[in-house]
């Protein structure tokens, strides 16, 4: 997202900002998502840029159940500055 | 077959990752490069019952790893040291009932290793298997483990 499209559309509320890790990696990264975007498209986007290999990316908050991927963000519970882990939650086989 | 050398250095160079996510996630984790075993251990959210998961990496990363469940106390593989499985969002648990992680980042899960998939070819080919669950890194598939865990009902019997 372009950082002053990004700051603006931040200012007017429409999107949240929050640090995501991957199992992969030792430092998280700041992402600023969409509100509309769902949990499991917001995952898929911070997969990609984060080099996560999942079938069905979600996100988990410290001792918190699964993020559901077909909720939006904030219909999720995702708020500002949250720190969201990256999981896969395909299943087996 | 990887020399061992590659396959220590290979596994070193992952484990600063793996320690990151398991400080993250309040698992303890350990590495012996001189056996290629890394041992995890966190406690099964159904009871806080210690769970310890072995890999054993000889072959990493040409094969997956061997996951093995063990015995907190004898310290062996036991068959009751095995998360029950439990449905992950209408899908299918990594937990097989028959005591072993089906998944293709899991070696017993291969016909080859005695595992219902003849279907996936050689274990060697694990990176290349698309279905079910992903984890190309040792610290994905700790935490694919970590998240099929907070949906097990218990312990199998």
């Amino acid at each position: 997202m372009n950082d002053a499209v990004d700051s603006e559309e931040h200012r007017n509320g429409s999107t949240v900002k929050v640090t995501v890790f991957a199992p992969g990696l030792v430092d998280g990264r700041e992402f600023t998502f969409r509100k509309d975007l769902t949990v499991g498209q917001a995952a898929a986007e911070a997969a990609a840029a984060l080099g996560f290999h999942a079938n069905a990316p979600s996100f988990q908050e410290d001792g918190e159940p699964v993020l559901d991927r077909t909720k939006t963000l904030p219909a999720a519970g995702v708020r500002d500055g949250d720190v969201l882990e990256l999981v896969d939650a395909g299943g087996g086989v | 077959m990887v020399p061992v050398d590659v396959t220590r250095a290979v596994l070193a160079a992952e484990m600063e990752a793996v320690h990151a996510w398991a400080k993250r996630r309040c698992w303890s984790v350990n590495e012996d490069l001189e056996t290629l075993t890394v041992t995890a251990r966190t406690s099964h959210p159904a009871d806080q019952q210690p769970l310890v998961l072995q890999g054993i990496f000889d072959g990493y990363r040409a094969l997956p790893p061997l996951w093995r469940f063990i015995d907190a106390v004898s310290g062996e593989p036991s068959r009751t040291a095995n998360p029950a499985p439990g449905a992950i969002y209408g899908q299918a648990s990594i937990f097989h009932p028959e005591g072993f992680i089906c998944a293709h980042w899991s070696r017993a899960a291969y016909a080859e290793g005695g595992g219902p998939h003849g279907n996936w070819g050689t274990a060697s080919g694990w990176m290349s298997v698309r279905e079910g669950t992903q984890a190309h890194a040792v610290a994905e598939m700790l935490a694919a483990v970590c998240t099929h865990l907070q949906f097990s009902p218990g312990w199998l019997q």
